[in-house]
């Protein structure tokens, strides 16, 4: 979870050391940068629903340059892998050689059962841009339901402050919501082939919008592994930031 | 951060130090057909809740969310010397209705958090409810949108029954009565064991019986349920 607070430190002493080199003063070490303290933000996460446990978050501390995703749009290829998996090794890598990415973190320990919270610390150096907070998983028993956090303003938290926020559950549109047992990975599925990310893109549009919720066997889609203990409303997941240094 | 009125999305600024003033608090059902049992309002400390997302119910909550009993709760709130309006309504509020209550914490500094709490019906153990949102100190008018939460204790089976605490089945008053089915079969499924954010109900359109005694064409919502609007004076 550091490596972009590395690489801005080692850009910072390339750019130093290269002013250094066309100056007259025969100087050799760089002038000592001004010290600046690193932030360290805590992050709590609960998962809100019944009935769908959401695949380990991927955290992630940006630039207002910086989008993850856009309502209407397709979404990009590293986040169909986690709206339909749950893996979000793709999309943090993707995030690490961000230059508008401050710092991102997975959650360890497997899936967030409903009810229950994870925490997690993210430590960066004070960026000269604000600081915003993106967090996302997967709805485990939905063919691509993810509950999203994007652009929640974080800079003007100061020292021992918090600041709760509430995720909705969005759609990828990125695989059709057939909610059978094949197509989802989540444990209401088990007994199905239960297929992860597949390429193809057969949803009825390819473009993320709010999530319409799931149907289940139990309100009439006889071919869905859901029951009713599986549907869910907004807001599906909540999460409390506090400025710790 | 400093008069904005909070949307959608409940952003909200802890604010530390104590600070006293009167606070209008209205609360509005925006429900098609869903009704609030009474209210419970309170100003009390910030370490205190009447529910925790994610942790059990307790047996005060309880008789709240599956009876639309307050008194309970109110009992603790009186000994946590916390500030309530219980029911100011007088009765259920019903769907498109608003209610309000005043606080005035200037003799007990302590009481900076606002909670509320409401029965939701026709639903086995659902309600409305706010933990713990830092009370506004600058002067103006504030918005929240609440929503509609399973207390965990009573498994959703959807059919007419009891409000005592641990009994099944849904408390029917009267206005609910020639609006809800009968002879429904019940929704299987257990208590969850925890608070979380409702589901929503499932109901039927089979009135004289099927699985659910709820009407689901009348009696389904969406978040959010109610509508707080604070007013710092």
């Amino acid at each position: 979870m550091n490596k972009h607070y590395l690489l801005t430190s080692v850009c910072a002493l390339s750019l130093a050391l290269a002013g250094c080199g066309s100056d007259d003063d025969d100087t050799l070490t760089p002038p000592p940068e001004p010290e600046s303290e690193p932030i360290v933000y805590s992050v709590t996460v609960t998962n809100l629903t019944r009935g769908q446990p959401l695949s380990p978050m991927a955290l992630m501390l940006a630039g207002p340059e910086f989008t993850s995703a856009r309502i209407g749009e397709p979404v990009s290829v590293a986040l169909e892998v986690l709206a339909e998996s749950g893996d979000n090794s793709q999309l943090l890598e993707e995030a690490g050689m961000n230059q508008h990415v401050y710092a991102s973190a997975s959650a360890e320990g497997g899936p967030l059962m409903p009810g229950a919270s994870t925490t997690l610390e993210l430590t960066l150096e004070e960026p000269d841009e604000a600081i915003y907070l993106e967090l996302v998983s997967m709805l485990a028993n939905t063919n691509d339901g993810i509950a999203m956090l994007s652009a929640k303003a974080l800079s003007g938290l100061q020292l021992n402050e918090s600041v709760s926020f509430m995720a909705p559950a969005y759609d990828t549109g990125t695989e059709f919501n057939s909610e059978s047992a094949d197509t989802i990975i989540g444990p209401a599925a088990a007994g199905g082939a239960q297929q992860g990310f597949s390429e193809v893109r057969d949803d009825i549009a390819d473009a993320l919008t709010l999530h319409s919720g799931v149907v289940s066997f139990e309100d009439g889609l006889a071919s869905s592994a859901l029951s009713q203990a599986q549907r869910f409303d907004n807001p599906v997941m909540q999460v409390r930031v506090t400025r710790l240094e | 951060m400093k008069t904005l009125s909070v949307l959608a999305g409940a952003v909200m600024f802890a604010a530390s130090g104590a600070h006293s003033a009167e606070y209008t608090v209205e609360i509005q059902n925006l429900t098609r057909s869903t009704l609030f049992t009474p209210l419970l309002v309170a100003a009390h400390p910030a370490d205190s809740h009447l529910f925790t997302v994610g942790g059990e119910a307790s047996l005060a909550l309880q008789a709240m969310a599956e009876g639309g009993d307050i008194e309970p709760l109110n009992g603790e709130l009186d000994a946590l010397g916390a500030l309530s309006v219980a029911n100011p309504a007088g009765g259920l509020l019903m769907p498109g209705e608003a209610t309000s209550a005043t606080l005035n914490n200037d003799d007990s500094p302590a009481n900076t958090h606002l909670s509320l709490v409401a029965m939701l019906l026709p639903t086995n153990d659902g309600f409305v409810g706010l933990d713990s949102l830092p009370l506004p100190t600058e002067p103006g008018t504030y918005q929240y949108q609440l929503q509609a939460y399973d207390a965990g204790t009573e498994a959703n089976d959807e059919v007419r029954g009891s409000g005592m605490p641990g009994s099944p089945g849904m408390p029917v008053p009267p206005p609910l009565e020639p609006l809800l089915g009968s002879n429904g079969t019940g929704v299987p499924g257990e208590a969850e064991g925890f608070v979380h954010i409702h589901r929503g109900v499932l109901g039927d359109n089979d009135p004289e019986g099927g699985v659910s005694d709820i009407d689901a064409t009348r009696h389904r919502w969406l978040n959010p349920v109610a509508r707080l609007t604070v007013t710092v004076e």
